[in-house]
Parts: C-alpha cells; sequence; structure tokens
C-alpha cells in the first residue's frame, strides 16, 4: 500500500477510535489533530495519486465503517 | 455480565439523550407533556456524569487493533523513543509532514531517538507516521497518536501503556486486555 493512501486510511481510523472512546474529545481536537489531517490526505489523493489509489482509499474507509457496524 | 448490563444501559440513556436534544422546541414541550420531569433531570445529570467533555492531559486506551493515545506534548518523543525496544524493530521508517514540506526517511532503532528530536516541530505540530514490520503509528501532532499493531499482542500493547503511564510519572499495571486510563483533574481513573 502506498504511504499517502495509507495515512489516509489511518486518520480516519483515528477518527473512528475517537467517537468510540468514554470521553468526548473537544471539536477544537477532532478538527485539528484529525479532520484537518484527513483533508490534506484528500488533497494529496486528489492531486498526486491514481484511481486505484483512490479506490484503495475508499476501500479502507469501508472496512473501518463494517468494523463499527459489527461493534 | 454485570459491565455488559450497566454499559448498555448507559448506552439508551445516552441515545436517548441525543434524541431528546435534537427534537424542536415544539416536539419537546409534546415530550415534556409525556414524561416525568424529575426523572429527565436525573437521567440528564447521570449521563453527564458518565460522559466527559474536553481534553484530557493524558490519556492511554485500547482501540480493536492497537492503542489510542493523548500524551502531553514535552513527554512525546521520550514515550515514542521506547517503541523500538517493546516491539523489537530494528529498521524504522519515518514519514513527517506540514503545510510547507514532506520528509520520508529511515533508520535503525539505535538512531531513532536522534530522528524524533530532529522531527520534533513536526510532532507537535504537523503530521507523523512511523512504520516497522510489527506497528504503524499516526500522529496529528499534540501528543495525539493512535498505534495500529500487525499481530496483536495484548501484551505488548500493555507494556506500551504501563511505560507511557510510567514516563509520564503513573505507575499502573493492567490486568485485562480492554482498558483506558484517563487523568481528568490530575488523578488517574482506570477500566479495564
Amino acid at each position: 500500500m502506498k504511504k499517502e493512501v495509507k495515512k489516509t486510511i489511518s486518520f480516519f481510523e483515528v477518527l473512528i477510535n475517537h467517537s468510540q472512546k468514554k470521553y468526548e474529545p473537544s471539536t477544537h481536537h477532532i478538527l485539528k489533530r484529525m479532520i484537518i489531517p484527513l483533508c490534506k490526505q484528500f488533497s494529496i489523493i486528489i492531486n498526486e495519486g491514481t484511481k486505484n489509489d483512490a479506490w484503495e482509499v475508499i476501500s479502507g474507509f469501508a472496512q473501518g465503517c463494517k468494523r463499527i457496524r459489527e461493534e | 455480565m454485570q459491565t455488559n448490563r450497566k454499559d448498555k444501559r448507559f448506552k439508551i440513556e445516552l441515545a436517548l439523550a441525543e434524541i431528546v436534544n435534537r427534537l424542536t422546541t415544539q416536539e419537546k414541550e409534546t415530550f415534556l407533556q409525556a414524561v416525568n420531569w424529575d426523572e429527565l433531570r436525573q437521567l440528564r445529570e447521570k449521563v453527564g456524569e458518565k460522559r466527559r467533555y474536553g481534553d484530557p492531559k493524558l490519556y492511554v486506551g485500547t482501540t480493536y487493533n492497537g492503542l489510542s493515545c493523548e500524551l502531553p506534548e514535552d513527554k512525546v518523543i521520550d514515550c515514542l523513543s521506547i517503541l523500538p525496544e517493546i516491539f523489537s524493530s530494528k529498521e524504522i521508517e519515518i514519514s513527517v509532514w506540514n503545510d510547507e514540506e514532506r520528509i520520508e526517511t529511515s533508520c535503525t532503532s539505535d538512531k531513532f531517538i536522534n530522528l524524533l528530536k530532529k522531527y520534533e516541530h513536526f510532532l507537535i505540530e504537523g503530521c507523523t507516521m512511523i512504520e516497522c514490520d510489527v506497528f504503524t503509528l499516526i500522529s496529528g501532532g499534540g501528543g495525539c497518536i493512535s498505534i495500529t499493531i500487525e499481530r496483536i499482542s495484548n501484551k505488548l500493547i500493555k507494556k506500551v501503556a504501563e511505560n507511557f503511564l510510567a514516563i509520564c510519572g503513573f505507575k499502573q499495571k493492567f490486568s485485562k486486555d480492554k482498558f483506558s486510563a484517563i487523568l481528568w483533574n490530575d488523578k488517574l481513573e482506570v477500566e479495564e
């Protein structure tokens, strides 16, 4: 897996993990530490990635979503 | 079993609070005609008590495939520097980036701490991904760190968490595979 793809999927996983914590992180924390990094990764994938990279990112997201449904 | 029942009840209470929160003013008025106000107030206090808001000074907790951590910024390098030894990693790849630059490099475990120090500003105010054959660490900065482990070893996860807490000044041993420790108001609250 390409690094940029892995980074993108990883930040999505971090976001999921934060939503499952027993405390609620501040919106500032979520924005700065997860959403903004994730948005930057989207830009990189769009500007520098291939269609296959985009597909791998979505597939990675889907696996994270599947895990939420199973828990 | 008791814990599961308690967790389930808490989830119902939280879901109910969320639903009430989303009602329109008119719907809330209708809702209040059907429920006892005192009971509703007690429920709100209960939910508020259980669910904390804000960013703790310190947090370590298991995830489905590793560990999620909120570390004090001044302890990030000390904490991360112990990972190669715990995971017996020899070769480590480091990616750091911010708005201006993206750097990818690799090192042997003995040089790892030097690279962490060199790229400290990325660890605090940028993004970092550290990879080796056993684990991947991702961070959006500020001590917000997530570690995923390829072949889950509960023993190693515990070891990392206990060491991180020790570096931050807390002696804690976890006995169960799923756990969390959170620092609120200078008190470490542990759940297993």
